[in-house]
């Protein structure tokens, strides 16, 4: 049968990825609030020597903290993508390909990571803007600031949305099917 | 959420693909082709480049062709997902070209997120390499942007698969019928 040996090919495939994604998450959890942290309360240094900052700007904690709260949301926006792709993975590794949850785990999937994109680009349109609230002429403009990346990925959040919507009528027609037999 | 959502969701979709079939390339060719055809001073001003550089067309060739292995495999992605959108408008869901569509798709974005990982690891070296001074060496780019198109790339064809063996299931039960 051509369709076992595609099942132990993706059984294999999943538990590879869910690897290397466990090793991902791990760095992307630490690296992202390691540097929203060092950013936004580590060391004053380093946000008055941003290079849009004048010199000598005093900023307050209130100000930081809301920012670190921001760029912290954005981090468990993909934090959710990578928990929830982790869970799909694990159902593909023990084949249970063909359910009610596994569709809308792929659904689930799809949003999330058009969500997180869409906030990222939110959140690197108002980035400048908040660093430089405190200069003598005013904040740098909030402004789109292009990111393929995000695009890329968004992109494929959409199409993993739209997969599931095919597996979900796909199921709904096979259980009608059996109902009618 | 029914059918008529999904669909609105595909075409909106689908406009903003071809959008940015066209934004895409012309934003690389955009960034790449003044420094790469702008003669031998034309890297003076980058960050970390000397201001007296003079960089031999060849080199500067070099640095442009190493970011075309992901731009191209960008553009199969974009062409692939708006193919893939058209044969899911056209309701044309569990059948091998669209699984196959599928898989190209995914293949090409996990192409293209290694490539601008490869290409972002060379970056810094090649721009400085003709520096008297405080050249940078090759180092690992590990950016979390290229990472997860790299991941949802290889999600994205591991799902082609899942897909296929339910093609292939279909297939079978019905030689048998």
């Amino acid at each position: 049968m051509q369709h076992t040996r595609l099942l132990t090919t993706v059984r294999w495939g999943a538990l590879a990825m869910m690897i290397l994604m466990s090793i991902e998450t791990a760095r992307y959890a630490y690296d992202s609030v390691h540097r929203a942290w060092r950013f936004s309360f580590g060391d004053p240094q380093r946000w008055n020597a941003h290079w849009a900052v004048d010199a000598g700007t005093m900023i307050g904690m209130g100000p930081r903290t809301g920012y670190f709260i921001l760029w912290i949301a954005v981090v468990l926006a993909s934090l959710l993508c990578f928990a929830i792709g982790l869970y799909l993975l694990n159902r593909i590794r023990r084949l249970q390909l063909f359910d009610m949850r596994t569709a809308l785990t792929v659904r689930a999937l799809g949003l999330a990571l058009a969500f997180a994109m869409a906030f990222d680009q939110v959140f690197q349109a108002v980035d400048l803007y908040l660093v430089t609230r405190f200069n003598a002429n005013g904040p740098e403009p909030i402004m789109w600031r292009y990111d393929p990346s995000d695009i890329k990925t968004f992109s494929i959040g959409i199409l993993m949305f739209l997969f599931g919507w095919i597996m979900h009528k796909g199921i709904d027609v096979a259980r009608e099917n059996k109902g009618f037999i | 959420m029914n059918d008529r959502l999904h669909v609105w969701v595909a075409r909106v979709f689908l406009l903003g693909l071809i959008a940015f079939a066209f934004y895409y390339p012309s934003m690389f060719l955009a960034q790449l082709v003044p420094i790469t055809f702008s003669g031998p001073q034309g890297w003076q001003g980058i960050y970390g480049v000397d201001d007296t550089v003079l960089v031999p067309l060849w080199w500067r060739l070099l640095y442009f062709c190493i970011w075309l292995p992901s731009v191209i495999a960008t553009q199969v992605f974009v062409l692939a997902a708006i193919w893939l959108v058209i044969l899911i408008l056209r309701g044309t869901y569990f059948e091998p070209a669209t699984v196959r569509t599928a898989q190209w798709a995914g293949a090409a974005a996990a192409i293209s997120g290694l490539g601008l990982l490869a290409a972002g690891s060379c970056s810094s070296w090649m721009l400085t390499a003709y520096n008297a001074e405080q050249r940078a060496p090759v180092k690992l780019f590990i950016e979390s942007g290229e990472m997860g198109v790299l991941f949802a790339g290889l999600g994205l064809f591991l799902f082609g698969h899942v897909l296929m063996v339910t093609v292939l299931m279909d297939r079978e039960n019905k030689e048998i019928i």
